[in-house]
């Protein structure tokens, strides 16, 4: 008897507190997505305190965000999605995806190349990808950091090379389609396979090359620049460069869910996004922001590979393909 | 009591059948388990089978099973994966009845120490010993620069060692609670009939343990060949199915491929669900007719007793480095790179958030699902329901499934009306439930077949209706198997990662997955910390049931010696 009444006893609480929860789901509250897992608690907070909006975020990295809304869609469980890829951010619009909000008054004197003439997706400031290398493991080889990205190609780097794999990582989607952009097709490839011979591992994110080189694992990586004014600052040793051919780039896009429920704080949050305030913010990260802002990482605008975010959303698929069949490890 | 084995079981369950059968409640209950069952496990799962053979114009294709075959990657994905399950499978089971045999009959100082690390990586999220041997034992890691050699850590040693110590406390639970229900007086009469300890293991012992230690081993397998996190984090080159599906998912949301890859990960589940469901057959032992009895310590004579506890203690020296290691990421600013002594990675609201969360949806997960679970392993052993393969197969595919792929499944199934679940949290309970309960039933089904019928038999000749014998008879005995559902489901959902991944939502958001986050990112002070907080999080709800446990006189753990 004694048992069945805790067993009932238990039963009781756990419904309650299952009840509690289940409805303890505040109104005026924006659920966001993001792929900008560096800052995201940073992020959350800045959202919340600027705009009067409680903002709840969920992290995902570039391939799980999308997979994520591909999944869902029609009822997307997120009212925002605050920074992921532009390709992804196109082809959503080409989907029907996204609620314009025309002409938010933070944005009228950002340049037109952040933000959609249909005013769906606003380009909060881009991530580029950087070279890093270990001062210590460089030190003792007696090695320079390399200044040219075909400097990668010498033997000499060969097993002590880190880059991320496009089949995870949005960063090393903006890699590979970076060189393929600036060399051609054909050559681009060419020079991926060189770079093939000499790298130990494709990671699966695109921060871990850093991590990586940070903690003497390899010599040099290919990495997102996102964390790299924090471990810099957090005593890492490493060198990060931006070797003169340039950087590629992608943007970090924010756009309004179809059919949210919130679209009045919403908007309050896209437009937040273009004040002078969250710019100079994302800024000291190291992102290059739509605004002009004090940035750690970048006291001069770096020389940028030119990449079309157009062709990055049409050639999404084919970037993909080749490179698994180029450099999938069997 | 007296002591039978190989009783004339078939017959009398049978009869005991008949008398069950009589009542309306069996019956009620068992339509509404088998909605429950149904809705959370099979729709979801038919929903990804039927992605696998989706053509792009509505029809069905087998192009994708055709593109999976065609491709060497893949194939060696398979083999891979099936040699893991394999060494994985082999090595934790040594170990784990190694461990338990020390722990139910060996020294008495060496059983509690070594159960208590034994059971230690349960409450560690899996992915967690996987950075902690990074920082041991990583191409730079500790060991490396105290030894000045390089370790081949990321391949199969990395694999197989982080997935040994992510699997082996439940294997050792499930074969410790079969050997502690195994009666002394056995062993006791053979010795003193002149069997040496070997005989014992050899005629006694290890054939009545065997039937239990196979489902350890079931599962172990089912486990070993899901694992998402340890062969993404160590695997370096080497591909294995589940970090395949989940990457098709996360990479490409191809969903289709996903699931063909899935479909491939059941068949050797399957197979070996129905082997040993057949081979189990008329091989059931019976040696206790009620709770277990203390085992006396035994005289382990010295060439056994090392060929026991140098593997244990090789075990238990990897469990401790592991946490030693996490502990010190926790409270320093960089660990290995800046050592200075910080908090600031424990103060993190959303992180904080997330556990609190983790917390609430474990409970109600654990309770739910140890409720379903002994209730069906009731109705599976001892009551006339004509799918009772289905409904134990049903929660096993539950089980088998790699979390991603019951993830997708349930995006797929409950995204849209009438039952629009996601985003809620009780999206994220039912499906831990759903994917745990089979440990419940596994470990009700186990002792209802410890369990002699007579018992129940007993009790219905002296006119207890089936409501009274459930109460009075069964419970009570099976207490510890609700036990061990409870603690299962409700340990897994504080750590599991690969399903949750996809169903947590902003503001929903569950430890293991924030966790999981920042250890990608690299940042490893904060997953530390949070793993830190995670884990003394179980600690204290474990030390409020055990409270609870003594306030209530309930069995919540199961009666040591």
């Amino acid at each position: 008897m004694e048992h069945i009444r805790s067993a009932i006893r238990i039963l009781a609480v756990g419904l309650l507190v299952g009840w509690g929860v289940g409805s303890a789901r505040a109104a005026e509250e924006v659920r966001i997505y993001t792929y900008m897992l560096p800052i995201q608690e940073g992020l959350t907070k800045v959202l919340t305190e600027n705009t009067g909006v409680q903002v709840k975020t969920l992290g995902l990295s570039g391939g799980e965000l999308w997979a994520r809304i591909q999944a869902e869609k029609p009822n997307i469980g997120a009212d925002v999605i605050f920074g992921f890829g532009p390709g992804p951010a196109i082809l959503g619009k080409r989907e029907g995806l996204w609620a314009p909000y025309a002409d938010p008054p933070a944005w009228r004197d950002i340049h037109a190349r952040y933000k959609d003439k249909d005013w769906t997706w606003f380009d909060v400031g881009t991530s580029c990808f950087v070279l890093v290398g270990n001062k210590d493991l460089l030190a003792k080889k007696g090695y320079k950091m390399p200044e040219s990205w075909f400097d990668l190609l010498d033997p000499k780097w060969k097993g002590e090379i880190v880059m991320p794999s496009p089949v995870t990582s949005g960063t090393a989607f903006m890699i590979n389609a970076a060189f393929v952009q600036l060399l051609g097709w054909e050559k681009g490839w060419e020079f991926l396979e060189k770079l093939d011979k000499n790298v130990a591992q494709y990671t699966k994110s695109g921060n871990a090359p850093l991590e990586q080189v940070g903690r003497g694992e390899y010599m040099l990586g290919l990495a997102s620049d996102e964390n790299v004014p924090q471990r810099l600052q957090q005593g890492f040793p490493i060198y990060w460069t931006a070797p003169k051919e340039g950087l590629g780039y992608e943007g970090n896009i924010v756009t309004i869910v179809k059919g949210t429920r919130q679209l009045e704080a919403a908007k309050k949050i896209v437009n937040f996004a273009g004040t002078e305030k969250f710019q100079r913010w994302l800024a000291q990260f190291g992102y290059l922001t739509a605004r002009d802002a004090p940035n750690p990482l970048y006291p001069t605008k770096p020389k940028l590979i030119d990449y079309s975010y157009e062709w990055a959303a049409d050639n999404h698929a084919r970037v993909i393909e080749t490179w698994k069949e180029k450099f999938l490890r069997k | 009591m007296p002591t039978e084995l190989l009783l004339d079981r078939p017959a009398r369950l049978r009869d005991l059948r008949a008398r069950v059968r009589v009542g309306a409640l069996p019956t009620a209950l068992t339509l509404l388990l088998v909605a429950w069952l149904l809705t959370f496990i099979a729709v979801p799962v038919v929903l990804v089978l039927a992605r696998s053979v989706a053509a792009k114009d509505g029809g069905i294709t087998l192009a994708h099973f055709a593109a999976f075959f065609g491709k060497a990657y893949f194939l060696r994905s398979l083999t891979n994966t099936l040699i893991l399950g394999t060494s994985v499978t082999a090595l934790v089971m040594g170990l784990g009845f190694a461990l338990a045999y020390l722990v139910t009959r060996g020294p008495r100082v060496l059983r509690w120490p070594l159960r208590a690390l034994t059971v230690a990586p349960l409450v560690a999220p899996p992915y967690l010993f996987g950075l902690a041997l990074i920082i041991l034992g990583g191409r730079r890691g500790f060991i490396a620069q105290l030894l000045n050699t390089q370790i081949p850590l990321y391949g199969w040693p990395g694999v197989i060692v982080s997935q040994v110590l992510s699997f082996l406390p439940l294997a050792f639970l499930m074969i410790e609670n079969v050997l502690e229900s195994l009666d002394p007086n056995l062993e006791d009469s053979a010795c003193d009939l002149g069997a040496g300890e070997m005989d014992l293991l050899r005629t006694i012992i290890v054939p009545l343990a065997a039937p239990g230690v196979l489902k350890a081993a079931l599962l172990t397998f089912g486990l070993a060949i899901a694992d998402f996190g340890n062969p993404a984090l160590l695997g370096g080159d080497l591909s294995f199915l589940a970090p395949d599906a989940f990457l098709m998912i996360t990479g490409e949301w191809n969903t289709e491929m996903a699931s063909v890859i899935s479909v491939v990960l059941l068949v050797p589940s399957l197979a070996i669900f129905l082997a040993q469901h057949y081979w189990l057959k008329g091989k059931t032992y019976t040696t206790v007719s009620g709770s277990p009895a203390a085992s006396e310590e035994r005289r382990i004579g010295p060439w056994l007793l090392i060929a026991l506890v140098v593997p244990c203690l090789a075990y238990v020296a990897a469990v401790v480095a592991s946490y030693g290691v996490i502990i010190l990421g926790a409270f320093t600013k960089l660990v290995g790179i800046d050592n200075t002594p910080t908090l600031e990675h424990l103060v993190r609201d959303v992180g904080l958030d997330a556990i609190w969360t983790s917390v609430k949806v474990s409970l109600v997960a654990g309770v739910v699902a140890a409720l379903l679970g002994t209730g069906l392993a009731y109705l599976c052993t001892r009551t006339e329901i004509r799918l009772r393969g289905f409904l134990e197969f049903i929660t096993l595919i539950g089980f088998a499934l790699p979390g991603t792929v019951m993830g997708i499944g349930y995006l797929l199934a409950f995204n849209r009306p009438p039952l629009l679940l996601t985003g809620t949290v009780g999206i994220l309970a039912l499906n831990m439930i759903a994917r745990f309960l089979a440990v419940g039933v596994e470990a009700g089904v186990s002792k209802l077949h410890q369990i002699d019928v007579s018992l129940e038999e007993a009790s219905a000749d002296l006119g207890a209706g089936v409501l009274t014998t459930l109460r009075r008879i069964v419970l009570p005995l099976m207490s510890s198997a609700f036990a061990a559902g409870f603690l299962f489901t409700f340990m897994q959902s504080m750590i599991s990662l690969s399903a949750a991944i996809f169903l947590v939502a902003p503001g929903r958001l569950l430890a293991s997955v924030y966790i999981f986050n920042r250890a990608r990112e690299g940042d490893m002070g904060i997953a530390c910390a949070m793993s830190v907080i995670l884990i003394a999080s179980v600690a204290v709800c474990l030390w409020g049931l055990s409270l609870l446990a003594r306030r209530t006189g309930l069995r919540i753990f199961a009666a040591r010696t």
